[in-house]
């Protein structure tokens, strides 16, 4: 079951970027706000992603708990609680 | 005291390099000042202190997170009822900005990249002991403005102020 990024829950901090341990979670787009604060929407590659589940290892991997696994029913949360 | 070679392990904070009108710090700690240490901060807040934060909601201390779990520990200093903190603390929780206010001797268990705050004191009646104690060796910090309502985030001085640390 693949992992998806909930947009409606993501705030763009962009830390998953950086620590997602196979680079799987990329950058498709980079906005500077007027006070400096960068903001990013990103989304899961999945011929990177391993589903190693490191993303959902603990309950605040992501501050927004915004990854999820998705089934047919949609996103599935929580992983980790 | 003596001359020792274990001298070093007994360390004196200079509150005076904190501005004494806002919160005399007296411990500061962490992996640079001894190796193997975690991050510790220590002060006094006293009456007053919050009043730089303004009285509009969501101000204060901004939303961030850590890297390490952290406990935020507010004691009061009340010798015939040590559980009366003497102050009214507000503090908003999660990704949600979940409102919490509190006037009794408390800690916060902060998980490690769990958002927390805006933290501002409402009321102080009487001087209490902050303890912010991190699981992690050194301070770290990514804000979260992103949270806040335009006319806050325009007013903080995010600059000098709330500097991320630690986060690339």
């Amino acid at each position: 079951m693949p992992y998806k990024i909930d947009t409606e829950k993501c705030l763009k901090c962009g830390i998953c970027i950086s620590e997602c341990p196979e680079g799987a979670i990329v950058v498709d787009n980079k906005v500077t706000e007027s006070d400096g604060l960068i903001l990013y929407t990103v989304r899961i590659d999945n011929d990177k992603c391993t589903e190693c589940g490191t993303c959902v290892s603990y309950e605040w991997w992501c501050p927004a708990k915004a990854i999820a696994q998705v089934n047919e029913e949609g996103y599935v949360y929580p992983i980790v609680e | 005291m003596s001359e020792g070679k274990y001298d070093k392990y007994f360390i004196e904070f200079d509150p005076n390099e904190w501005p004494e009108d806002m919160r005399p710090v007296m411990v500061r700690m962490d992996n640079h000042i001894a190796e193997g240490c975690h991050f510790y901060l220590i002060h006094w807040v006293k009456p007053g202190f919050g009043d730089m934060f303004g009285k509009e909601p969501l101000t204060g201390h901004p939303p961030h997170i850590h890297k390490s779990a952290e406990l935020l520990i507010h004691i009061g200093t009340n010798p015939d009822d040590p559980m009366d903190l003497g102050a009214e603390i507000e503090m908003y929780m999660g990704p949600e900005l979940e409102r919490h206010v509190f006037n009794r001797t408390t800690v916060i268990w902060i998980p490690p990249n769990f958002i927390h705050s805006p933290w501002k004191p409402l009321r102080i009646d009487r001087p209490f002991i902050f303890m912010e104690i991190n699981q992690g060796p050194v301070h770290t910090e990514k804000s979260y403005r992103q949270l806040l309502p335009k006319a806050v985030r325009e007013k903080m001085d995010w600059e000098n102020m709330w500097v991320d640390e630690g986060y690339d």
